[in-house]
């Protein structure tokens, strides 16, 4: 079991190190002198010059990454050209943000789409089923901006049940929450619809009615435990997507997270920061991947002993 | 054949444990009705053995899942009859009082060990959700009770917190016997238990099998399309053709005087070990489409002694010995014996004779 972990932690380092090189790369691949570009329209060529020589844009590009992860591995991910305080302090600040934002969106998710997902498979074809179907529908192709700005528009507007800016309280956090996780909760509803039909025709579930067992410990316990890789797939999966929609959430509400901050630093052509908050949320992406493989093993005895 | 030594033991037609009278079943699909019961009489008396035979799609599966309740939601329908056990009609219990009923009263083992047992539930835990559900025992209690079973069963107590898996289909169908035994039921409905298992494997499962229901007295319809194994393990016989018992009896009468023309091509179709030469006589022809039965008796198309009446009605179950009972025009005949209106299983029917369906 461990070792099988192990070889699975192990074969994240490769992926990492791409991402890595990716990330770094992203100063390059604009089309361009870099220098220029990250100086911004108005400068003198002696300013040019500076940030060349600053960002270490001067030496063989190979040099340049050797140095730039030797710094990531020390804990430094560069000075903002913006703020020209410490990169990992402005990351500090927000990433915290981010996950509270992501974290109370993954909960609504998970546990209303799994539990719309099996009522749906309960009673499949009726008044229910097909009405959480046609909402998850709209769930996973509404944009997240637009319906961001519906909800903000009828709750903070129209209703004032709500504030219309961040102001930390978990009020101010539900809107956010509600639009960064619309999608996931949407995709989840019907996976767990999916999978749930499929085990609940399977012969165990039959022989589990044989022995007497109410029904809804069949549904919540029998069934569902088998559903769960499933649930678990998709979850991970999603969980990695919201970091990345929570720069479109975090733009329409105005919340101080690591997204906003990607946003504000590209207008600022504040490189470091955002080449930092890019590699921060890919080694989330690659983490939280890892930790849904963990619990695999947990609800899924074959996966365990293989 | 093997002689059976239960063979001639009395039945208890009095007061049947489990009486199923004039069951009609139908499965409603996109491409039309299956009638997959027809007018079915079966009963069987407290501690007897039954052998439910017949070949695939005869409707054997399709009557155990309608005396448990479970047949398919939105699709299966009772269309007519009675369920009696232990003195009342299943067909009119709510769902509520089946839950007491199934895994309690009445145990079912399934045809594929393979699919039958939660791949994410150890065997502890499957057997104990059985115990727990119906007695009242503390969790200690229960787990006592699930060693017990195991080791019953033939499986050392030190595998319960294993899964599924990691157990052969043999163990595995020893472990639905201990799940299914475990309330000590009236009545064990096994639907093909050894079909899925290698022939060495079945033997030993059969023989548990048949050690453990005489030990707890459980009454067994045993469900197969196995003559052998009816010969050797049962001591009635009831032989199903199109959704319908065609002939019912011990199993000494039916081997030595089989009399419905389909159980004597049963017979005429199996390889006969006494003689040298391989005795294959297949009846001719195919079951009949369940969407599409014929008007009269459902075996006219294929039967070698067909008459002229028998296209036109359908026969009853008549009782034509002591304790044999043959759906045939014929039957009446060849009888010896009581020709009249036959006991419990004839009663019903009778007024269907004229018309069909
Ligand atoms: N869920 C179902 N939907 C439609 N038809 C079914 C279903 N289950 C069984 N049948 C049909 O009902 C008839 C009886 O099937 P079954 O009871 O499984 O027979 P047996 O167990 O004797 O092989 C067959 O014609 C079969 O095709
Ligand atoms: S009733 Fe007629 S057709 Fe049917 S089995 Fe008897 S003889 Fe054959
Ligand atoms: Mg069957």
């Amino acid at each position: 079991m461990s070792k099988m972990l192990l070889r699975r932690a192990a074969m994240s380092i490769p992926i990492l190190l791409a991402v890595s090189v990716l990330v770094f790369m992203m100063i390059h691949l604009m089309p361009g002198d870099p220098a220029r570009i990250i100086a911004g329209d108005s400068a003198t060529e002696e300013d040019i010059a500076m940030v060349r020589t600053t960002l270490g844009l001067d030496k063989p590009v190979v040099t340049q990454y050797a140095v730039y992860m030797a710094n990531v591995f020390k804990g430094d991910l560069g000075t903002s050209l913006r703020t020209h305080r410490p990169v990992v302090d402005e990351i500090k600040v927000r990433l915290p943000n981010t996950i509270r934002l992501a974290a109370v969106a993954m909960v609504l998710s998970v546990v209303f789409g799994v539990a719309i997902g099996v009522i749906s498979a309960s009673r499949p074809y009726s008044w229910a089923d097909s009405a959480s179907m046609v909402g998850a529908l709209v769930g996973v192709s509404m944009p997240t901006f637009y319906l961001g700005l519906m909800l903000m528009l009828l709750f903070s507007v129209k209703l004032g049940w709500v504030p219309l800016l961040a102001d930390n309280s978990l009020k101010s956090m539900i809107l956010p929450a509600v639009t960064l996780g619309a999608r996931s909760l949407a995709l989840l509803a019907r996976m767990t619809r999916s999978s749930m039909l499929e085990v609940l025709n399977q012969d165990y579930i039959l022989a589990s009615r044989a022995q007497g067992l109410p029904g809804n410990v069949i549904l919540y316990s029998r069934a569902l435990k088998n559903s769960m890789t499933t649930i678990l797939t998709v979850a991970g999966l999603e969980f990695g997507h919201l970091m990345a929609g929570a720069v479109v959430t975090e733009q329409v509400f105005a919340w101080p997270g690591i997204g906003r901050l990607i946003v504000e630093s590209i207008w600022a052509r504040d490189f470091p920061v955002v080449q930092a908050s890019v590699l921060i949320i890919a080694v989330a992406f690659v983490l939280i991947n890892l930790l849904t493989d963990i619990l695999y093993t947990v609800v899924n005895p074959r996966v365990r002993f293989r | 054949m093997e002689k059976n030594p239960a063979a001639g033991a009395p039945i208890a037609v009095d007061r049947p444990l489990l009486d199923i009278a004039d069951l009609s079943v139908e499965y409603r699909t996109f491409d039309g009705v299956v009638s997959a019961v027809n007018g079915l009489n079966l009963s069987i008396g407290a501690g007897e053995n039954l052998g439910l035979v017949g070949e695939t799609g005869a409707g054997k599966t399709t009557t155990a899942l309608t005396v448990l309740k479970l047949l398919p939601p939105r699709v299966g329908f009772v269309t007519g009859g009675r369920v009696v056990f232990e003195g009342r009609d299943l067909l009119r219990a709510p769902e509520h009082d089946m839950q007491t009923v199934r895994g309690n009263r009445i145990s079912m083992i399934f045809q594929n060990p393979m699919t039958s047992l939660n791949p994410v539930f150890t065997v502890e835990q499957q057997i104990q959700g059985v115990l727990m559900q119906h007695q009242h025992l503390s969790k200690e209690e229960a787990k006592e009770r699930v060693g017990a079973m195991l080791e019953l069963v033939g499986i050392s107590r030190r595998r319960a917190l294993e899964y599924p898996h990691q157990f052969s289909g043999g163990m595995r169908q020893r472990v639905s016997i201990a799940i299914a035994l475990s309330c000590n039921p009236k009545l064990l409905i096994a639907d093909e238990p050894t079909t899925a298992l290698d022939v060495t494997i079945q033997a030993q499962v059969l023989k548990l099998m048949n050690d453990l229901k005489s030990q707890f007295n459980t009454s067994t319809i045993m469900i197969t399309h196995d003559l052998g194994i009816v010969a050797e393990n049962c001591d009635t016989v009831a032989v199903m053709y199109a959704g319908t018992v065609v002939e019912r009896a011990p199993v000494k009468d039916l081997f030595e005087d089989p009399r419905h023309p389909y159980t004597v091509g049963l017979f005429g179709s199996l390889p006969d070990p006494d003689s040298t030469k391989e005795r294959l006589d297949p009846i001719p022809g195919s079951p009949p489409d369940p969407m599409a039965l014929p008007a009269g008796c459902h075996f006219a198309p294929r039967c070698r002694k067909k008459r002229p009446e028998c296209d036109e009605a359908r026969p009853v179950l008549r009782q034509t010995a002591a304790g044999h009972y043959v759906m045939c025009h014929l039957a009446r005949e060849d009888a010896g014996a009581g020709t009249g209106t036959g006991v419990g299983a004839d009663a019903g029917v009778s007024s269907a004779g004229g018309d069909a369906r």
